[in-house]
This record gives structure tokens, C-alpha cells and sequence, in this order.
């Protein structure tokens, strides 16, 4: 009698139920840009990891003999068929300093937000999910950090530690771990007071639990996107540091410490300023529409 | 509100700053100086204190408006970041100017005509600026602008308004542009946001032309997350201004910041980001004041929370 | 009486990047002067659609009015260029819409909102506007002295008082309210309805009322059109509706209501979905979920609206009561 109007649906009218991480695969694909950017960072990744193996491999022959030895008679040569991008002020190849220099825009600039971002939304989380007091003087905190241009704090820490890697992940770090932690602060204080945070207190789970099984899942994708969507900034801020002298030390060849003499030489070889500068452009380009791909892919408002 | 914050970053900076390393007497008198004249000059300078006394110092001398001396040249901090400050401040604004006029007509157009071939190509286009590193826009405009075609000097702050004018282009657009596209990126997507809403249906249905509907419902609406985002990223600009004024050789407070760095000239440093960070915050007030005029929620938030106390 | 409205054959689709949604199928619909027209259907069946063709403000790149007229008051509105349309809008025909939390716009004193629908179509000075804008406030029992308060200022309930007042400022001929009580709780509801009863006595507006809601629909309605898959299958005055019912869909949606009286161990909900609006089917939209259905029902469609009675007109090919019979 009650299914009475029930007749098989058939056809399969209704689309198959796709799980979300499908439907947001497959809404990925169809933006084309961002598989693009995907690919580029794969190809990135790439040159990084064949330098590193060949640095280990050859023990480091070819970069002191190709990447960092100098050779006055090709001083500033232009673009050429046995140098394709030039060579620099001191006759070294632009184009092999370019691929060793990709390893440490990529690293250092995803290390450092990676740094920020389990550093980050761990405060970010205990300060929305416990409120209060606790909330009070951490947001304070992050306000403090953030009240300082993120750039000139980064230069006042090198300044202060001095120029090796570690602190320069440092530098880079504090002022996106600040960002993190108001990102995820966000995403927790819409969801602490939905009801399933109650029930599950209800059936006996501790706050602990609540925290890494209920809350960390909502609060990871907007920081998922920040992630992305910062690497371009990590890279840039890396080479920008480089580039002062704050950051990456020469002779490595980061590519903006590359940058840092080309105005010297701008008249003369204007390649040692552009092929840089391009490697850095793509790169940033190609982690930013990848982060536009999943920001778009993850976000249900903004299907059509 | 603001206060607190702000004391709190002058704090933070101090503390960093605290542990640069470098014997001031040593930097001032050099290395030759006895021991006993570089410990009466570390006596003068109170670096001996304990780090709560020199804080204090520090902190009350800056309400006096007082920065320090110089390890460099041993002139009153304050008035060297005073001889740079104004410089600094006209490329900001510039730069702020031109963002803003490029930046949100460009995004409103973009959402206006979305899906067509022009949102396409400017949100491309956007895509593409965002990414380009400051420093090296401005090496490209030199190259281009200065070297190959002359328009345009490649260093240095001309005298005399038309020079001074002239001057001021190629570091106004280097950091104008990326702080652009950010605009009209932002723009855009405040737009489309508003677009969709039903108060936008309503006023249609109210029979108003599309030029009412756009700039008397869209706009006011659209530009309360536009001017959040400017005052949000205006940090980023006084970052960007470091690097631009270090390459076009800009007589700014970021130049000084650099140099003072290399010569390891700790309250130059000290002094010059405190006053850049005061200068964050007095913009993001701005902001919020400007918040306040264009959104009555946010009026509404002000006023009780006022009432208050 | 004559018609204000009459929509002829009237279908629309959306053609998106996805597919083409037939959205509207060959609607009939007519509206006489100063009635209340309830519009029944559920979600998806194009309620919407349908409030939104006749005022154009469907966005028209995706959408498209395929084929069809609407007229007003004897006038083609259908191909009207959009100084034409915006002439009519807000003035001789009004829209409110479902949520009234987001239909005010928040920066703008809801005085402001008013007066612009006024200014829009008659020629009076600022201040007479503003003065009216005052007077339609007090119509929908909203004080005076808060017309220079902002929409977050008021209540869901009060926010609806002023879309109404907005809407019928320019005593339009025909008031459209697509579900307007739908997003507010009973209290409010009740509340809303009994105001707009009042109004619609004071100013003689013919409506159609959108709604999903069978018991708002016998208390406003005079008459009723059931819409379904974008296809009305049943029109009727309220009565004919509600004991003479025709389609077998309307009578699934008066049989899932649950009864006050009876004792009721579980709801009666009608099985399935409706069809995927991408595709054009071949015979009734209904007869997948059908019981009375048939081959016939399967593949050819129904004629268009044959009348069963007096001004009862169903789709049906097998209407459940009818004088055919």
C-alpha cells in the first residue's frame, strides 16, 4: 500500500551519485589552465630533482665545472648556440645556473609556507575551537605579526640571524603563520557550534579527538588553497630576498640572486635580466592556476 | 583597538632587531678603538642594560619621537627616515592611485561581460601580472623604457615638479601593476558575488535602467570587499617599495632599510620598520573608517560597540 | 471579467555549456482582473521560470523564450525592447521574491528603496516620493520615523512588509510574490498572509501566488494552476482543485499532506523524482511516477489542457474525475 507509487526509476535518470572527491576531479580536468599549471610544476619539479641526483651523482663535478666556475672570456656573452640563454659576468652559463637555481625557489618557497601552515593552523584551530582567553591573546599575537609588512619582518629576522637556509625558512614563515592560523581559526569557529560537534561530545569524545577527527577535515581546504595560492608568494619573496642579498647566497644560483647584478650589466646583456626573471614568472604562474583550479573545484557555489 | 597592537609590534621588532649581531662601539668607533673606550662608549649607549631596561628606553624615546643615533653616521635616526619618508609615501600613493584607477574598471568590466572573450583574456592577463616578480618588472621597464627607448630615467628622483614627475612613472607603474591586477581580480569576483543576489533581481523588478542597477546597487556593495582588500595588501606594497626603491635608487624609507642592513646599522633598521609598520596601521584604520561609511552594518558594529565603552 | 494576463504555448529553455534545460513547455495560463491565481509545484518544476518570462528578467544568454506570448491587458509583451519591459516593471507588474533577508539591499535605507521604485515611473518631485514611500510603509504596518532605518536593522518578517510595500508602491495591475512566506517561520507567515489579504481587498491587485504550500493556496486562492516538469497539468478554481481533483499528481500532493484528524503512522510522499529536465520526453512527464499509468501515458503526450467542468481544465489522459467520463 505505501509503495503504491513507486515504479523503478529506470533509465538511470538520475546522474550516478558521485563522491565529492570525484566531482571535484572531474571539475578539475575541465579547467584546462590549471591541469596546464599542473603540468609545469611537474616539469619544475623535474629539473629540480635531475640536478639534485646529478649534484649527488657526479659528486658535484658538473656543477663546480658548468654552474659556478668562471670563465672571463665569455663575459657577458649573449645568447648563442652553445650558451642558449648567454652567459653572466663571469662567463658561467645562464642557462645551466638557471636549471640548478630551480631547486631552491621551489623548495625553499614550498618549504617555507609548509612550515607556516603546520605551525599555523594548529594555533588557528586551538584558538577557534577553545575561545575566549586562549582566543584573545593568540589572535593578539597575530595581529602583532601581521601589523608589521610581511616583507620588511623577513628582512629585520635575517638581519638579526644572519643568512643561512634554516633562517631564511624562518623569516619566511612567521608572518604566514599568522595568516594560517586566522584562516583556520575561521573555518573552526563556523563549525564548532554545528550540532555533530555536540553529539559527539554526547557519545564521549574528548577534545582531542574532536579537534583531528571532526574539525581538522572542515578546516583543511581553505587552507588548502591558501597553501597553493601562497607558494607563488613564497617563491617570489625567496627571490626577492635573493635578490638584496638577504636570502639565497651567491654563487648558488637562485634565480633572483641572479637578478641581483643584472642592472649592472643591463645596457650590455640584457638576457642576464630577462631569462630569470621568465623562469620565475612561469613558475609563480603555474602554482597560482593551479591554486585558481582547486579553489574553483573545491568550492560548490561556484558551479554553474 | 589598534594601540595595543601596535606597541606590541614595536615589541616584536625591538626583540628581533635585539639579537642582530655586532658590537655597536665596535661599529661606531672601529675595531682599533681601546677596550676601554669601546666599554665607556657600550656604558653611554646602555647596550649593557638588561633587555627590559633597553626596551623601556627605546619605547619611551619613540613617544618622544626619538629613534636613536645612527651607528652609521651617527646622525638622530628620526631625521634621516624624516628626509625619506615623504619620497617613500608619494610612490605608495602613486602606486595606489594607479592600481586603483587601471584596477577596478578593468574587474568591473571583466564580471559585467563575463564568459566572454574579454574576461577571458583579462583574467589571463591578471593571472600573468600577479606573478611577475617586482624587481624584475622594474628591470624590464628600465630596459626597455630607459635604455632602448629613453622616455624615461632609470634611477634617481628628479627635482623640480616635471622632472620629478617623469621620475616617478616607471616606479609608480613596476608597483602599481601588480597591486592592479590583485584589484581587479578582486573586483571582478566582488562584483560577479553581487551580481548574483537577489537584491540585484529586485531592483530590476523595480523597472531601473541597468545603468542604475550597476552603479547605485552593484557598486557601493561591490567595493566594501575591494577596499578590504587594499588595505589588506598595502603591507605588500610597502614590501614591494623596498625592492623598487632599491632599483631605481628611490630615496624612500625602503632604500634606507636595505642599506642600513648591509652596514649593519641596527636602529636605522629598527627605526625605519617601526615607522613603516605605524604607517600599516594608520592605513588600515583608514580602511576600516571607510568600511564604516559604506557598509551600515558595519556603522551599526561601531556605533553599539561605541555606546559600550 | 477580462483577462490582465494570458500566456499562450509559452516555453523556455536554458542552454548552458552542460546541455539545454526545457525549463517551460507549452504553459496556458490566464489571470483575470483583480484574481489570486495560486501556482503549486515543487521544487525545480518551474515556479520560477515562469514569474521571471513574464517580467523578461530571466538572464537572457542562457535563457530563452523558444517560443509562445505573454499578454498584458490585450499588449504583446513578449518581444518588448527593455525600455518597454522596464516601463512595465515595478509599475504595472511587481515581483517579490522568496527570501527577504537578501532581497533589500543592505546599503540603502528601506525609505530609499521605496521612493527609487516610485521615482522610477512617476513624475513627481523627491520629497512627494519620499512622502508616499512613508505612506506605504504605514500600509504594511511598518512606523514612519523607520524609513531611514537599514534593511539588517529589521526582522524577516518586517523585511517582507517592505518588499510588499516596494512592490506595490506603483499600484501595479499584477503582483507576482514567488513563495513569499516560504523562508519565514508560522507566526510571521500567518501574520504576512492576513496583511496581504487586507491589501489585496484595498487595492484590488491581481496575483499569482508561487508556493508549494497547499494550505496557503486555499486560504488566499481563488483560483488554482498546479505546475509540473515545466507543464501546467492542471488548472481549477480552489474548490474544483481541492474535492474535484482531476490530475493524478495533484491528488498525490493532497494525499501526502498529513491530516490533523487522522492517525497517521507515516507519510504518504509520492515516489521518484521528477524527469531530468534536459531531456524532452516522449509522453507524460507524469508517467514514471504514475499509477494510473498506461501506455498511451508513456508515449504520446497528453492533449493540451481539455476541460473536465467548469474552468477545470487537466492535462490528463486519464483525469481522475471529469464530465467526459
Amino acid at each position: 500500500m505505501i509503495n503504491m507509487f513507486s515504479r523503478k526509476i529506470g533509465k538511470e535518470r538520475l546522474n550516478r551519485v558521485r563522491s565529492p572527491l570525484e566531482q571535484a576531479a572531474s571539475q578539475f580536468k575541465k579547467n584546462k589552465m590549471a591541469v596546464i599549471g599542473l603540468v609545469i610544476i611537474i616539469v619544475l619539479f623535474a629539473v629540480a630533482f635531475f640536478t639534485i641526483i646529478i649534484d649527488f651523482v657526479t659528486n658535484d663535478y658538473i656543477y663546480n665545472n658548468y654552474v659556478i666556475n668562471q670563465n672571463l672570456v665569455l663575459r657577458l656573452a649573449p645568447p648563442s648556440a652553445s650558451h642558449i640563454f648567454g652567459c653572466d659576468e663571469f662567463g658561467r652559463d645562464l642557462f645551466m645556473r638557471i636549471l640548478w637555481g630551480t631547486k631552491y625557489s621551489l623548495f625553499i618557497g614550498i618549504g617555507a609556507i609548509l612550515l607556516a601552515m603546520f605551525i599555523g593552523m594548529p594555533i588557528g584551530m586551538v584558538a577557534g575551537y577553545y575561545g575566549g582567553r586562549t582566543d584573545n591573546v593568540i589572535m593578539r599575537l597575530m595581529d602583532v605579526i601581521l601589523a608589521v609588512p610581511s616583507m620588511l619582518l623577513a628582512m629585520a629576522i635575517i638581519a638579526a640571524l644572519g643568512t643561512s637556509t634554516v633562517n631564511l625558512l624562518i623569516a619566511m614563515s612567521v608572518a604566514n603563520i599568522a595568516r594560517f592560523s586566522r584562516i583556520a581559526r575561521a573555518s573552526v569557529m563556523t563549525v564548532k557550534d554545528n550540532e555533530f560537534i555536540e553529539a559527539a561530545r554526547a557519545i564521549g569524545a574528548n577534545d582531542m579527538e574532536i579537534l583531528v577527527k571532526y574539525i581538522f577535515p572542515n578546516a583543511f581546504s581553505p587552507n588548502l588553497v591558501q597553501f597553493t595560492l601562497g607558494i607563488g608568494n613564497s617563491i617570489l619573496l625567496v627571490a626577492g630576498l635573493s635578490y638584496l642579498g638577504l636570502g639565497v647566497q651567491p654563487p648558488s644560483p637562485e634565480w633572483g640572486a641572479i637578478l641581483t647584478t643584472a642592472k649592472t650589466y643591463m645596457r650590455d646583456a640584457w638576457h642576464i635580466s630577462v631569462f630569470p626573471g621568465m623562469f620565475l614568472v612561469i613558475s609563480v604562474v603555474a602554482f597560482n592556476m593551479l591554486g585558481d583550479g582547486l579553489r574553483d573545484a573545491m568550492d560548490p557555489k561556484l558551479k554553474k | 583597538m589598534a594601540i595595543p597592537v601596535l606597541i606590541g609590534a614595536t615589541f616584536l621588532v625591538f626583540t628581533i632587531m635585539y639579537f642582530a649581531p655586532g658590537d655597536p662601539a665596535e661599529i661606531i668607533l672601529g675595531s682599533n678603538a681601546t677596550h676601554e673606550a669601546l666599554e665607556a662608549l657600550r656604558i653611554k649607549l646602555g647596550v649593557n642594560d638588561p633587555f627590559i631596561v633597553q626596551y623601556g628606553r627605546f619605547f619611551f624615546n619613540l613617544l618622544r619621537g626619538d629613534l636613536g643615533i645612527s651607528y652609521r653616521n651617527s646622525m638622530p635616526v628620526t631625521s634621516l627616515i624624516a628626509d625619506r619618508l615623504c619620497n617613500t609615501v608619494y610612490l605608495a600613493v602613486s602606486g595606489i592611485l594607479f592600481a586603483v584607477i587601471v584596477g577596478i574598471p578593468v574587474g568591473v568590466i571583466s564580471a559585467i561581460k563575463q564568459y566572454s572573450l574579454l574576461d577571458d583574456i583579462i583574467m589571463f592577463a591578471t593571472l600573468f601580472v600577479t606573478a611577475v616578480p617586482t624587481f624584475w618588472l622594474a628591470l624590464i621597464l628600465v630596459i626597455v623604457f630607459s635604455v632602448n627607448l629613453g622616455w624615461f630615467p632609470a634611477s634617481g628622483m628628479g627635482r623640480g615638479a616635471s622632472d620629478f614627475f617623469v621620475s616617478l612613472i616607471l616606479p609608480m607603474l613596476t608597483l602599481g601593476c601588480g597591486y592592479a591586477a590583485l584589484i581587479a581580480r578582486t573586483a571582478r569576483a566582488s562584483v560577479l558575488d553581487v551580481k548574483r543576489q537577489d537584491y540585484i533581481d529586485t531592483a530590476r523588478a523595480k523597472g531601473l535602467s541597468e545603468n542604475v542597477v550597476i552603479w547605485r546597487h552593484m557598486m557601493q556593495n561591490a567595493l566594501i570587499p575591494i577596499v578590504t582588500v587594499i588595505g589588506l595588501n598595502f603591507g605588500v606594497l610597502l614590501g614591494g617599495s623596498v625592492l623598487t626603491e632599491s632599483i631605481f635608487s628611490w630615496p624612500g624609507v625602503g632604500r634606507f632599510v636595505v642599506e642600513s642592513i648591509t652596514y649593519k646599522d641596527t636602529p636605522a633598521v629598527l627605526g625605519s620598520i617601526v615607522v613603516l609598520a605605524i604607517l600599516f596601521t594608520l592605513v588600515n584604520l583608514l580602511v576600516d573608517l571607510i568600511y564604516a561609511v559604506l557598509d551600515p552594518r558595519i556603522k551599526s558594529q561601531y556605533q553599539s560597540a561605541w555606546k559600550k565603552g | 471579467m477580462s483577462n490582465i494576463l494570458d500566456i499562450k504555448e509559452l516555453s523556455v529553455a536554458y542552454h548552458t555549456e552542460d546541455g539545454t534545460v526545457y525549463a517551460l513547455n507549452n504553459i496556458d495560463l490566464e489571470l483575470e482582473d483583480g484574481e489570486t491565481l495560486g501556482l503549486v509545484g515543487e521544487t525545480g518544476a518551474g515556479k520560477t521560470t515562469l514569474a521571471k518570462s513574464i517580467m523578461r528578467l530571466l538572464p537572457v544568454p542562457p535563457a530563452k523564450i523558444e517560443y509562445g506570448d505573454i499578454i498584458f491587458s490585450g499588449e504583446n509583451i513578449t518581444d518588448m525592447d527593455d525600455e518597454e519591459i522596464r516601463a512595465i516593471r515595478g509599475n504595472k507588474i511587481s515581483m517579490i521574491f522568496q527570501d527577504p533577508m537578501s532581497a533589500l539591499n543592505p546599503v540603502l535605507t528601506v525609505g530609499e528603496q521605496i521612493k527609487e521604485a516610485i521615482l522610477a515611473h512617476n513624475n513627481i518631485s523627491e520629497d512627494e516620493a519620499w512622502s508616499k514611500s512613508l505612506e506605504m510603509l504605514e500600509t504594511v504596518g511598518i512606523t514612519k520615523n523607520r524609513a531611514r532605518d537599514y534593511p539588517h536593522q529589521f526582522s524577516g518578517g518586517m523585511k517582507q512588509r517592505v518588499v510588499i510595500a516596494m512592490a506595490l508602491a506603483c499600484n501595479p495591475q499584477i503582483l507576482l510574490a514567488d513563495e513569499p512566506t516560504t523562508a519565514l517561520d508560522v507566526t510571521i507567515q500567518a501574520q504576512v498572509l492576513a496583511m496581504m489579504r487586507g491589501l489585496k481587498e484595498k487595492f484590488n491587485t491581481a496575483t499569482i501566488l508561487i508556493t508549494h504550500d497547499l494550505g496557503i493556496v486555499a486560504q488566499m486562492c481563488e483560483k488554482v494552476a498546479i505546475i509540473y516538469a515545466g507543464e501546467i497539468v492542471e488548472v481549477g478554481n480552489v474548490h474544483d482543485i481541492f474535492k474535484n481533483t482531476a490530475h493524478p499528481y495533484t491528488k498525490g500532493l493532497l494525499e501526502a499532506i498529513p491530516s490533523i484528524y487522522a492517525d497517521c503512522k507515516r507519510l504518504k510522499p509520492i515516489d521518484g523524482l521528477m524527469p531530468d529536465p534536459t531531456i524532452r520526453h516522449e509522453g507524460c512527464a507524469f508517467s514514471e511516477r504514475c499509477i494510473y499509468c498506461d501506455d498511451i501515458c508513456i508515449h504520446n503526450q497528453p492533449p493540451a489542457v481539455q476541460s473536465v467542468g467548469t474552468d477545470h481544465k487537466v492535462r490528463c489522459w486519464k483525469p481522475l474525475c471529469s464530465t467526459l467520463s
